[in-house]
């Protein structure tokens, strides 16, 4: 499986309907590993580097969770491939950006895959569709403990698995999910909810547009500590922070169906004909939109579109997915006109779906 | 505002994090911001450590202390928030206790550990359980439990 096959299809693990899909996109969990042998990343020499790298090639090559999964090194391919797997949430943005030693390895259903010299020697993670910690947990820990049968991690009784930053020393675990929050933003709850998570212990990050608009409505929920609670304890109080704040949500939208109901369904009937109807769209734009859209349906306003379409089209409109899925390198304003096209596909298609299932 | 990461355009997209009482605020142009894509993380993740280190006193000479394993300063890892080995934790362990306690709240690992010391590991978090139980023994003159727990105590450290 090269990049140009990932860029065929949409990341699988965003198709799934899952437990509160429409409000959690995606649930993800991530373990830092080093390896005694060497010195940490930001300083060994690039051949030590480079040795460690073919240890941990043949490792996890040779595990059962990975061994059917793609070894990419991230020297060796293009700027706009490394791009794309960063949208793809496989590699952060700074292992694109310096390539150095740098590789990752992606399991044939991008559910699992292992980041090689980024900040640490090894950074394992499983990204699941929806709300599902437990199922994350299980394959993350599964990689870790064949790996461990391999290689020697460093380890300190004390402090547990050592990481390149104190703030990972520990478990090295973290634990967050991409959850959609459109009502505590529109009844103005949201700085109280995000003060009321931070308080609980929890990290939260939204990005905020112009004006109060956040884009997307969307905010990535992960735990802060590593060290001092065990693995389960930090899913648990990740589950249950963000099932409070999911009901809170869900009171939200009953307020604003209560109070609103008609202001609401022109926000998201204007969104869906923008979106059916526009030529020309930024990525910022299809944020703000799917966000509408998938509030309706969530409402059970609007029904001939899929949350799993809406998931396809908030990861396909990003630039890297776009260029690679029509093979091409485009401008900014060749973009927003095939990102309208593309868009306006997705939900023609949904729309005769929906039509033949009524039939 | 201009953009904090081009420094050429003008920042339209506004980035707030929140860590707890703090919070930081980045400001990108738009151009930046997609190109980030949906995830953007700040430039360095040990940014929050340079900061808690910055707001903590230090002992006079302790910047050029020095890892014996990778040959880092106290003085590089406080400006770069980033270890350099293993064996810094053992190096600058006098100043990372109390850091990793600011940072975690905790300095005593609970988690998982590696097969190749799991009975080392699992004993050690049984000794320190059982140190714990008996200190309450004691204060609530429970002698007889207290006696009992320093029994087992003693066995294991000694087994």
């Amino acid at each position: 499986m090269t990049v140009e096959d990932m860029a065929k299809v949409p990341s699988p693990w965003l198709v799934g309907e899952s437990e509160w899909c429409e409000s959690v996109v995606s649930t993800r969990v991530r373990l830092a590993r080093n390896l005694s042998a060497f010195a940490f990343c930001h300083t060994a020499t690039s051949e030590d580097l480079g040795l460690a790298r073919d240890k941990m090639h043949d490792a996890v090559m040779s595990t059962n969770t990975l061994k059917t999964g793609t070894y990419i090194v991230m020297s060796q391919i293009e700027d706009l491939d490394r791009q794309f797997l960063v949208e793809r949430h496989l590699i952060s943005q700074e292992q694109a950006e310096k390539s150095g030693v740098r590789a990752v390895v992606v399991g044939d259903n991008e559910m699992v895959s292992v980041m090689i010299n980024e900040e640490d020697h090894l950074r394992l993670q499983s990204i699941q569709p929806g709300f599902s910690s437990t199922e994350a947990w299980r394959l993350v820990d599964r990689l870790d403990t064949e790996l461990d049968q391999k290689l020697e991690f460093a380890f300190s009784c004390d402090w547990g698995y050592l990481s390149a930053c104190p703030t990972n020393t520990g478990t090295g675990m973290r634990a967050s999910m991409l959850v959609h929050l459109p009502a505590l933003v529109l009844t103005g709850q949201i700085n109280r909810v995000l003060q009321g998570i931070s308080q609980m212990g929890l990290a939260v990050r939204g990005f905020y547009g112009e004006g109060s608009d956040v884009m997307g409505n969307l905010f990535q929920i992960s735990n802060r500590t590593a060290l001092g609670t065990s693995e389960l304890d930090i899913l648990q109080s990740l589950d249950n922070v963000v099932r409070k704040v999911l009901e809170m949500e869900k009171h939200g939208r009953e307020v604003l169906l209560r109070d609103a109901r008609s202001q609401i369904e022109d926000k998201i009937w204007r969104a869906y004909g923008l979106l059916k109807y526009a030529r020309r769209v930024t990525s910022q734009e299809v944020m703000s939109l799917s966000s509408a859209v998938r509030l309706g349906k969530c409402m059970g306003l609007v029904d001939n579109v899929s949350i799993g379409a809406l998931n396809r089209m908030l990861f396909m409109s990003q630039p890297a997915h776009l260029q690679k899925g029509l093979g091409r390198e485009m401008s900014p304003g060749q973009r927003d006109e095939e990102r309208a096209n593309m868009v306006r596909n997705i939900l023609k298609e949904e729309e005769s779906r929906a039509s033949a299932d009524n039939r | 505002m201009i953009c904090d990461n081009c420094g050429k355009e003008p920042a339209t997209v506004h980035y707030k994090e929140m860590r707890g009482d703090e919070s930081t605020e980045y400001h990108l142009c738009e151009k930046c911001a997609m190109e980030k894509g949906i995830q953007i993380k700040p430039q360095k993740k040990s940014f929050t450590v340079s900061n808690i280190l910055a707001g903590m006193a230090d002992e006079v000479g302790s910047d050029l202390e020095t890892c014996e394993g990778c040959g880092l300063t106290y003085r590089e890892f406080k400006e770069s928030g980033r270890l350099g080995c293993a064996q810094c934790y053992e190096s600058f362990k006098e100043q990372l206790r109390p850091l990793l306690r600011r940072i975690h709240g905790s300095n005593a690992h609970m988690g998982k550990s590696p097969s190749s010391r799991q009975g080392v590991f699992e004993k050690k978090k049984e000794i320190e359980k059982l140190k714990e139980e008996l200190s309450a023994a004691i204060e609530r003159e429970e002698f007889e439990r207290a006696a009992e727990l320093r029994d087992k105590l003693k066995e294991l450290e000694c087994g």
